[in-house]
């Protein structure tokens, strides 16, 4: 009897010193943090070893047959550990609050990188910035201006990408019903009317809502949103968006224009035009919806509507389906259609841990893989791939795109300061050359800056947020009337007091010389 | 130990059998024990000490300034204009789940039971098992299939009908009931599995008994199947009700959007939005302090209600 | 004879009523197979509804089966699942054996000390917290470790353990046997269905979950297919022109392929459901 109990008890004991050696073995065989941290102190005695950078919050998987990264780490003579998240703030939030703080780190907003400054985790690349100078020079004067706090600099800023949005419409439609592109409200609306009332689905059914797209917080590939096009047109951005207004912060959904456009969305929707559940689209029912023939006007990023693969799924039902860009821009005495753009670019940053400091070797290894990362070499080799295998140059210097450069649709996750994303667009996307140079040239832009703004103490931003999201889908659907946006603007300033936000941001937007 | 030890001397024998088998019974706790301490009760006192400070990275949980007054980041949830609708949205929808989600389980238990057909029950028992393993993603867009305004089965069926549409995506009132009506049929087959192992433990004798007397199948049903399992009903009711305020974050936040905000945006949305997309930890583990504080007094509560039929937790 | 016809008029109501419930289940199942066998042309073609797929093509598996690293995800889900429900069903019947002994002594404080973490949780960052200083991150144990036992499962089957009969521990102590040997020879093989519901449980739990892996594990080698899955399906939601969008019908088979595994478990663990009735048939 007893045998018994003492095989069961070791029994059991084995199975859990087996998880925990297993767990202990694997942690420490694998390049983890930890384990670099004892290889770099190591190094410098014998052989020198390469030394190990982890590059955390990488937004995209990079595959097994990845050959760039490789390359990358050939270049520099370090070994580059990718950690991907998938974008995903919280998974930084966890590690750094854990105390297991990465060498280097992806940071997706500004006022997330302020908290971070302000818990000292952020290493100030002040002083060093003579040891890269290409990002010095990368980099303009206001973009340096977002990661620095209290005169030091705690990050390196991203390029910024060209704008892609714009109204696409299908024009096929407008041909059989014989109208011009609209470029007034007015003459929008009869557009509208007539692509709901002529059936061009030809399934016999009134189920065609000429004008669709998304809402709010169903970001995707296709943009921010329906209204866009129409808050541009009155000169004004999202609803939630601080903007700036004779020379003065303000939230957008405060100014008169703004709700001047919302009365106009809301006699759209009144004709029956305007698709009844675009808050509840995503990216998916969205394609649905526009290849099925239910929508004709759309808001939207050339790549949804003009990639090789997009026009095959947007033609798939009706061959002769032909998506473009509205040409004629909607005008108002207020403004001109446009898009609405973050002033802080694509805000995603990199930071530096700061701990660093004791590990000069390291650090220096970090500093000259980021000065590498802002030349031109890097630059074809991150954005373009390698030389012969994804891109080829011609005689007269232009970089002509292979096939295997398709293959590289996580490249944009590992272009860390960003890219020059005209050349880049058209030359990896080349049928859609046109479309590309017509969005980022030809689209009235109008900025928004709520992402630099710091949130005040004692104030809830995404409540904000979503409160004013909420109710402006509510007022643009009618359950809520428009006579009670009086109320509505007032509530803002009592229950949500967003007049602290707008001072904060007054006061911030002027330290970064947006306000003058 | 002492107590046992005390005892036996009373006996002035001292128990042999009786401290074995509590030597045993410690051994089976023991790994069970540490684990608790280790992965279950440390993280608790992690939160505790977050919640009434000013979380700081470099300075860790112990060096961090406790906030001031200690209770700020309670003060700063509870006073959101979101608490009461956040509360309120939490409840229905989590009480909705629980109160329709724990019969029809029954229900569908007992009617497998029932069922005489061997084949007819395994395959329907594996097809309700199914809906499990579907992603809240997949689920979103066959509701689109099914209830959308513009291209949905139903709005097309009643559109030829009736000529006009219900907005099944975007009422707040009828969305909140697509939202608990597609959990039910997410998960009701695979809640079920537990009450149908409560079943198949049930003494066969009895049914024979019962047949023997001439028993209708409804009335055994009634007086050995239900009384049969009743404690395991009670049991999960009682759980259920320690977790009330989880309202089901994964599928809200991939069904929800702003239009229907006034009925299905919970609690976990919210923390979601404020303390995890903007970096704000200290106020995500006040309010899990919270939601825990609310989950022990339902807890304790139900349990001495449950007491009056017999059943009881502790 | 009336009685017979009444039997026979009950079971086909509750036939009927199964069969209702089954079909309920089985189209949207039918469904999402059918999607991802057709291809996306034809599926937009359709208008979405497909239920039967006129033309099948397996292009969408071959598309997810070239998702990163998708294979040893495969393989880690597959390890985690066996092992770490093994762990888990020996762990948690020891405790919840001895936690439904009545004459368990201090038996309160152990109940209230397995209870309250049912009601009180860490949450996500400390519990991460403690899962890095105990040396589990980027392994694969630290998806099998900090969830060694459900408070949850480990009420559940001591109720069921609780539940029976005291005649049983009484003759076996008389025998003279151990506790343990009351736990293994007696009251386990007795216990089929409950075993068989916290091991389909703890599985299916391993199986899916992400969030952890998302956690704790930074090598993309080394996560698990959950998360591979998960991120294909919120690729659509980003705003980056690199991006080719993955198409319904890819989503559909990446379900498919996530769910299949697990859901082929659960015909071997049913017999267990209606053993104890199948026991009384043999006696009777």
């Amino acid at each position: 009897m007893k045998k018994r109990i003492t095989q069961l008890v070791l029994c059991i004991a084995l199975i859990i010193a087996l998880v925990l050696t297993t767990a202990c073995s694997t942690s420490s065989g694998s390049k983890s943090a930890e384990g670099d941290k004892s290889s770099t102190t190591t190094a410098p005695k014998t052989t020198k070893e390469p030394i190990t950078i982890t590059i955390f919050g990488v937004p995209t998987t990079v595959p097994e047959t990845d050959p760039i990264i490789p390359e990358l780490e050939a270049r520099l003579g370090i070994d580059i550990i990718i950690e991907s998240t998938g974008g995903d703030e919280s998974l930084l939030v966890s590690r750094l609050a854990g105390g297991d703080i990465p060498d280097v780190f992806r940071v997706t907003t500004v006022s997330n990188l302020s908290s971070y400054y302000r818990d000292g985790v952020l290493l100030n690349l002040k002083d060093y910035m003579d040891e890269m100078p290409n990002v010095r020079d990368m980099f303009t004067e206001q973009q340096w201006a977002r990661v620095t706090f209290d005169g030091g600099i705690y990050g390196i800023p991203r390029r910024p990408e060209e704008n892609y949005n714009c109204w696409y419409i299908r024009n096929d439609w407008l041909k059989k019903l014989n109208k011009e592109d609209p470029s007034t409200f007015d003459e929008l609306m009869e557009v509208a009317i007539a692509m709901n009332e002529a059936d061009l689905d030809g399934n016999g059914k009134n189920d065609t809502y000429a004008i669709s797209g998304t809402y709010g917080r169903a970001v995707s590939t296709f943009g921010r949103g329906a209204f866009e096009g129409f808050w541009t047109a009155y000169g004004v951005t999202n609803p939630e968006t601080i903007m700036i207004k004779d020379n003065k912060a303000v939230l957008a959904v405060t100014l008169p224009e703004f709700r001047l456009a919302t009365e106009e969305i809301n006699r759209f929707v009144k004709a029956g035009v305007v698709d009844p559940e675009i808050p509840a689209n995503n990216g998916d029912t969205l394609l649905e919806k526009m290849a099925t023939g239910k929508a004709g006007i759309c808001y939207g990023a050339w790549c949804n509507y003009s990639k090789i693969e997009q026009i095959e799924r947007l033609t798939s039902v009706f061959p002769d389906a032909e998506w473009v860009p509205k040409r004629n821009q909607i005008t108002t005495s207020y403004g001109v259609s446009g898009a609405t753009k973050s002033a802080s670019g694509n805000d995603a940053v990199y930071a530096i841990n700061a701990d660093l400091v004791d590990q000069p070797e390291k650090l220096d290894a970090i500093l000259n893989m980021f000065n590498y990362f802002a030349s031109d070499e890097c630059d074809l080799l991150l954005s373009f791939g390698i030389e012969g295998m994804h891109y080829k140059i011609d005689s007269n210097g232009t970089i002509v795109k292979l096939d295997k450069m398709n293959e590289l649709t996580y490249g944009w996750g590992i272009q860390f300061l960003g890219r020059p994303d005209m050349l880049y667009c058209m030359t990896k996307f080349d049928n859609c050359a046109e479309y590309i140079k017509y969005c980022a040239t030809e689209i009235p832009i109008y900025y928004h800056y709520g992402q630099l703004v710091k949130q005040p103490e004692g104030i809830n931003v995404p409540d904000i947020e979503s409160y004013i999201l909420e109710q402006v889908s509510q007022f643009i659907y009618g359950t809520r009337s428009m006579d009670e946006w009086d109320k509505f603007i007032d509530t803002l300033y009592k229950a949500y007091s967003i007049q602290t936000y707008v001072d904060a941001a007054n006061e911030t937007l002027t330290e970064l010389g947006y306000i003058k | 130990m002492y107590l046992s030890i005390k005892k036996s001397l009373k006996k002035k024998r001292i128990d042999w059998p009786y401290l074995r088998s509590q030597g045993a019974f410690l051994l089976m706790l023991l790994p069970g024990f540490v684990f608790y301490l280790i992965y279950l009760y440390l993280p608790i006192g992690v939160a505790v000490l977050v919640s009434v400070k000013n979380y700081n990275i470099k300075a860790g949980i112990l060096g961090s300034p406790f906030a001031s007054p200690w209770y700020k980041h309670f003060k700063f949830f509870i006073q959101s204009p979101y608490f009461w609708p956040l509360l309120r949205n939490t409840m229905v929808i989590s009480m909705s789940k629980m109160l329709l989600g724990i019969p029809l389980a029954v229900i569908l238990a007992i009617l497998l039971n029932e069922c005489r057909v061997n084949r007819l029950k395994r395959i329907v028992q594996t097809l309700t098992y199914m809906p499990h393993f579907l992603s809240w993603v997949v689920i979103y867009g066959m509701c689109f299939v099914l209830f959308s305004e513009t291209n949905g089965l139903i709005n097309d069926w009643l559109r030829s009908l009736t000529g006009s549409t219900v907005p099944f995506m975007t009422n707040p009132k009828i969305f909140r009931n697509i939202v608990i009506g597609t959990d039910l049929w997410k998960s009701t087959g695979w809640s079920a599995i537990i009450y149908l192992a409560a079943i198949s433990n049930i003494d066969p004798q009895l049914y024979e008994a019962a047949y023997m007397d001439g028993a209708s199948r409804l009335k055994t049903i009634w007086h050995i199947t239900l009384p049969g399992i009743i404690n395991v009903i009670v049991l999960t009711l009682i759980l259920r009700c320690g977790t009330i305020l989880n309202a089901g974050f994964d599928q809200i936040y991939v069904m929800y959007n702003e239009s229907v905000y006034s009925t299905v945006d919970i609690i976990d949305t919210w923390v979601f939005r404020t303390g995890f997309q903007n970096y704000n930890l200290s106020l995500s583990s006040a309010v899990g302090l919270f939601k825990s504080v609310v989950s022990f007094v339902m807890i304790v509560t139900v349990n001495q209600i449950s007491k009056r039929w017999g059943e009881s937790l502790w | 004879m009336v009685i017979h016809l009444r039997y026979r008029i009950y079971d086909l109501f509750i036939n009927i009523i199964l069969v209702l419930i089954g079909l309920m289940c089985f189209f949207p199942m039918l469904y999402v197979v059918s999607v991802s066998l057709t291809p996306y042309e034809e599926y937009l073609r359709q208008g979405g509804i497909v239920l039967f797929p006129a033309k099948v093509t397996f292009e969408a598996y071959v598309q997810f089966w070239k998702e990163p690293y998708i294979a040893q995800c495969f393989r880690n889900t597959v390890f985690i699942t066996v092992f770490g429900t093994m762990c888990n069903v020996i762990v948690t019947v020891l405790m919840a054996y001895a936690l439904s002994r009545k004459n368990l002594l201090f038996r309160k404080f152990f109940l209230f000390y397995c209870l309250i973490p049912l009601l009180i949780t860490g949450g996500v960052v400390p519990t991460y917290l403690i899962v890095r200083n105990t040396g589990l991150l980027n392994s694969l144990s630290a998806l099998i470790i900090p969830t060694l036992v459900s408070p949850y499962i480990l009420m559940i089957t001591r109720t069921f353990f609780s539940n029976i009969d005291e005649s049983l521990y009484e003759s076996a102590r008389i025998d003279g046997a151990s506790e343990f040997k009351i736990l293994f020879a007696i009251i386990l093989p007795i216990s089929m269905p409950i075993l068989a519901t916290i091991g389909l449980m703890y599985g299916v739990g391993h199986w899916n979950q992400y969030y952890a892996s998302l956690m704790y594990i930074s090598d993309s080698s080394k996560r698990t297919l959950q998360v591979v899955l998960r991120e294909m399906l919120n690729r659509a939601s980003r705003m980056e022109s690199d991006i080719v969008v993955p198409t319904r019908t890819l989503q559909m088979a990446g379900v498919v392929v996530s769910a299949v595994p697990i859901i082929l478990v659960y015909p071997f663990l049913q017999r267990y459901f209606t053993q104890g009735i199948m026991l009384g048939a043999i006696k009777g």
